[in-house]
């Protein structure tokens, strides 16, 4: 199995590793629910151990709202939220999208199935910043209400088709017909991700995007050699994301998995931690200057 | 091509010191109890 497959359930085990809810009926509730958790992941899920960085922000903007107006507290939120997702950033920029994300393994799984696909453009990119700044945060903060946690699809599988599969030991709220609008959500993304590459993580994801932004300055970087790139596009039909590395190595929409960089036979993709790569991107040959 | 903020006369890359901003912001942000309303908030749900 490949190591970034291992990595990825490693993940998904790593973010989901409370397997005593099927005896005790609880939600975890231990001291690892003060992280952030470094991926897209509810919170709500019975089996998680971390917060939800998206969840929490919002949480943050609502605390903030005039509705709520506990600005001690929001400031500690959002201080705290914001900084641990921007620590991860500055270090790895999108990596764990790539590696870890619970969501993402999912999305990478359903476009496996054989089924006519669908090539997005590339302004659907925009998508998850309005998501981040308008449902994540201005939303939140006008209706002190999570709305994008209420609609997230990863939520609506996670905790709600989880809670009703296996209950908690605490009652429920009725079904009603917002749990129906949800899973009807669920159910186009999960169409979505059957013919699309990665539709959630490109277009939606607001937690995606503030590690997008990283991408770009994080100790962790990517490169190109131009004399060793003949513009055959391979990298491009492997990217999970759609996107063409020559173009902008370190793209906030790269997510990193350094498929291309494994694909490439003329071994032009360089990433790592060692320095600054951007000489390479113009071309200037430095041997040994990254880990190949 | 140098790159990078020149801070007390050494070259230093905007990541490290983003890090050090981030951690920096961490550890103010339990004044005023971050991590604690984020747990808070994730066990009602």
């Amino acid at each position: 199995m490949r190591a970034r497959r291992i990595a990825q359930i490693a993940g998904l085990l790593a973010l989901n590793p409370y397997f005593g809810y099927f005896s005790t009926r609880v939600i975890y509730q231990g001291g690892l629910k003060y992280v952030c958790a470094p991926g897209f992941n509810c919170y709500a899920c019975p089996l998680a151990a971390f917060s939800c960085p998206i969840g929490s922000l919002q949480h943050g903007f609502a605390l903030l709202s005039l509705k709520v107006r506990e600005f001690k507290l929001a400031l500690g939120v959002l201080l705290y939220v914001l900084a641990s997702v921007g620590l991860v950033g500055a270090v790895l920029g999108r990596i764990p999208c790539g590696w870890i994300c619970p969501f993402g393994f999912l999305q990478e799984l359903l476009y496996k199935i054989p089924l006519p696909k669908l090539r997005l453009p590339r302004r659907i990119n925009l998508g998850r910043y309005f998501f981040l700044v308008v449902v994540a945060a201005l939303i939140p903060f006008l209706t002190a209400q999570s709305w994008f946690s209420r609609l997230c699809p990863a939520g609506a599988l996670e905790g709600g088709v989880f809670l009703k599969a296996v209950p908690p030991a605490a009652a429920l709220p009725e079904t009603g017909w917002f749990f129906w609008f949800k899973m009807a959500i669920l159910g186009a993304f999960l169409l979505w991700m059957m013919v699309s590459k990665r539709p959630f993580c490109r277009a939606v994801c607001p937690l995606g995007a503030m590690w997008g932004i990283f991408n770009h300055v994080s100790v962790y970087r990517m490169a190109v050699d131009d004399s060793k790139c003949t513009a055959c596009g391979e990298c491009r039909e492997v990217c999970p994301v759609d996107i063409d590395i020559t173009e902008d190595p370190n793209s906030p929409d790269c997510i990193r998995c350094l498929e291309c960089k494994k694909e490439c036979r003329y071994g032009a993709v360089f990433s790592g931690f060692k320095r600054p790569a951007e000489e390479l991107r113009v071309g200037r040959k430095e041997e040994g200057a990254l880990t190949g | 091509m140098k790159r990078g903020i020149s801070l007390f006369g050494k070259r230093i890359r905007l990541a490290y010191l983003l890090i050090a901003g981030f951690l920096a912001l961490i550890a103010i942000s339990t004044i005023f109890d971050g991590p604690r309303t984020v747990y808070a908030h994730a066990i009602i749900i």
